[in-house]
């Protein structure tokens, strides 16, 4: 009952007039931004995150959050009429969401989209709203020691579940922290690894090192999809003519895809929370969940069973996914970490604390996914007569379009070329390490979480006076420690049986 | 897009990087910041992050090397001329400004390597015009730098 009253509040604040326009227009740039092939969720909160910077702390984390939620509507789109998911998660979307629009019902796909992910992301935020300020309790327990040992576990899940190899992902995320490391010290204030130039005294600026490492790095990949994306564009019929009326959904429809919608947004709220997870793995769980389930057509063929349990759990992950972020201070994703660091950038701190100190920004952040869900689904029907004419901007003329923003958005948030020759840099490097398999999400969260870490880790060893006993003194520590531990050791354990199961085959 | 390597693997190219990285960050956090005093220094943690980075840098480099079966990567042209172009806009930029760098890279870029059809180009030119100086300028008031020709002239 508290959690809705605080609810009622944070609707106060959500339902500002400025608070609406930026729910708005997060929302149709979310879409905008998700629909177009290549970008994703995570380089368009990048490049997006310069605009947020007009906006006081609530209201541009209400636009950002906004963004990043109908983002997983967007993607749908042209996975469904393209066959070219908009974002990753949207992978999914695209098995039965292409078949089904082939067989002539691309409208009807679009719509079971949608719908799902309206009702999917109410079940993800319904869920947050009762759970978040609960996280933030058990938080409040947590010392210093067991701060670092939660970070370190949310570091290492990332570590390992994005990539397939986790001695890449430590390297990763090892640089990730090195970087963030540069400027000053996190306690003293000293200048530390400024290696002489008054630039790095201030560390490596947050945002353009975001937009180069996503943003400019994409712009690099995207070179080589553009005669994919034409190729894929000329087997397309440009003819096509949707409408709202056409695509509406007929009782049977909706009875089909409410039991894998209620399923998967259930299912993918709890992936969402889930360090590493996030909107990507909920889809692929969802879609996997209903594959055990009986579907009228079968899975992969047009079936709208599968495009409403791949769009209801990738929504309601990336609703679940604030409630560690808010709670405890831990995106669960790479555009969690933007968040994250968009958080930090206007003075907030994101941790148990926050549902005390800014209790109206909480509840105002949670209020208003309620209202950007409500925006995102009117903008997203509203939209579907024009789809064909949005998505049929091509590949090719966007890469100089996105290579401008992102020098712009740079230069505009550092207000100095330094950030521009930041993201530049950065953006090489990550189109390098991307290049050779090296996942560069862990490392923007490694940059984000670093300080953090850093803190609670030299404050724990200055309580403890240099002793390691701190972090194994209470049952809660040993189970942290044992989770970590287990993180560390699964993938050394599976690569030695591995080894030994091919050594035996070949006997 | 990828072939057989031959030799030595250019994806081992990233460990032999991050090793050197780790090292300059031990040699330097010991030299200058130290470990520990009493307590812990500003040294303390990025000197155990590059430990760990410098183990699981040789560990990859070692996994690259012996892998036999791994396909090199490969570069192409056109990767290099995207970071080129944005090279190309942050040198223009100190002799005629950030704004009509980008415009003419914009240009350049859709009519010389997409070969654009004009009506093209004068789209995407405008709504570009319009984004950077209506939202950026205009909106958030950012004053882009005008290089030594706008100095000259204004």
């Amino acid at each position: 009952m508290e959690n809705f009253a605080s609810l009622l509040a944070g609707f106060s604040v959500a339902l500002a007039p400025e608070n609406i326009g930026a729910c708005l227009l997060g929302a149709v740039l979310g879409l905008i931004v998700g629909a177009m092939p290549g970008i994703g969720s995570l380089a368009g909160c990048a490049l997006l995150l310069p605009l947020t910077y007009k906006f006081n702390p609530t209201t541009a984390i209400i636009m950002l959050g906004a963004l990043y939620y109908s983002n997983m509507y967007g993607g749908s789109f042209s996975a469904i009429l393209l066959n070219i998911p908009g974002d990753s998660p949207a992978i999914t979307t695209a098995l039965d969401g292409y078949p089904m629009a082939k067989k002539g019902r691309p409208g009807q796909a679009l719509m079971a989209a949608n719908l799902a992910s309206f009702i999917g992301g109410t079940i993800g935020i319904l869920i947050l709203t009762l759970t978040a300020s609960g996280l933030a309790k058990i938080g409040l327990m947590f010392g210093y020691a067991e701060m670092t040992l939660i970070l370190l576990i949310a570091m290492t899940s990332i570590s390992w579940l994005i990539g397939e190899n986790p001695i890449k992902g430590i390297v990763i995320t090892m640089l990730g922290i090195l970087v963030a490391s540069i400027g000053m010290d996190t306690l003293s204030g000293a200048p530390r690894y400024e290696f002489g130039n008054m630039y790095l005294l201030g560390g490596v600026p947050f945002t353009p090192f975001i937009i180069g490492c996503v943003g400019f790095a994409q712009v690099i990949k995207l070179i080589n999809e553009r005669e994919a994306d034409e190729k894929k564009r000329a087997g397309e019929d440009s003819k096509t003519k949707l409408s709202i009326r056409e695509s509406m959904l007929t009782g049977h429809d909706f009875k089909r895809i409410l039991p894998p919608i209620v399923r998967s947004g259930v299912m993918g709220t709890f992936v969402g929370v889930l360090p590493g997870s996030g909107a990507t793995t909920g889809s692929m769980v969802g879609y996997a969940m209903q594959k055990k389930f009986k579907s009228e057509e079968p899975m992969g063929t047009g079936a709208i069973e599968g495009i409403a349990a791949s769009e209801a759990a990738n929504n309601a992950a990336a609703a679940g996914a604030f409630a560690p972020l808010l709670a405890l201070g831990i995106p669960g994703s790479g555009t969690g970490a933007v968040l994250l660091g968009g958080l930090m950038m206007w003075g907030l701190n994101p941790g148990p604390l926050l549902f005390d100190t800014n209790p109206e920004f909480c509840w105002g952040l949670i209020s208003s996914m309620y209202v950007a869900n409500i925006f995102t689904l009117l903008v997203a029907i509203l939209v579907i007569p024009f789809l064909i004419k949005i998505l049929s901007v091509p590949v090719k003329y966007m890469i100089p379009i996105i290579t401008c923003v992102c020098i712009v958005g740079a230069y505009s948030t550092s207000n100095s070329m330094y950030g521009v020759i930041i993201m530049f840099i950065s953006g090489i490097v990550g189109y390098l390490l991307d290049k050779n398999g090296f996942p560069t999400a862990p490392m923007l969260l490694a940059f984000v979480l670093a300080p953090m870490l850093e803190k609670n880790m030299r404050k724990a060893f200055i309580a403890s006076q240099g002793s390691l006993e701190i972090f194994v003194d209470s049952p809660l520590k040993l189970v942290l420690l044992a989770v970590f531990l287990v993180l560390v050791l699964t993938p050394v354990v599976k690569s030695i049986l591995r080894k030994m199961k091919a050594k035996k085959a070949q006997a | 897009m990828e072939n057989k390597k031959k030799g030595f693997n250019l994806q081992a190219v990233i460990p032999l990087a991050t090793i050197i990285v780790s090292l300059v960050f031990i040699v330097v956090g010991l030299k200058d910041y130290g470990f520990w005093k009493n307590q812990p220094t500003p040294g303390f943690f990025p000197i155990i992050i590059a430990v760990v980075l410098l183990a699981s840098s040789i560990a990859c480099f070692i996994q690259i090397a012996r892998d036999k079966n791994s396909s090199e990567v490969k570069y192409n042209r056109n990767e290099l001329m995207v970071m080129l172009g944005a090279a190309g806009i942050i040198l223009c930029t100190f002799l005629i400004g950030l704004v009509p760098s980008c415009l003419i890279y914009i240009f350049l870029w859709l009519k010389f390597v997409e070969h654009a059809p004009w009506k093209v180009i004068v789209t995407i030119e405008i709504i570009m015009a319009a984004i950077i100086l209506g939202v950026f300028t205009a909106w958030l008031q950012i004053r882009f730098p005008v290089g030594l020709l706008g100095d000259m002239i204004f």
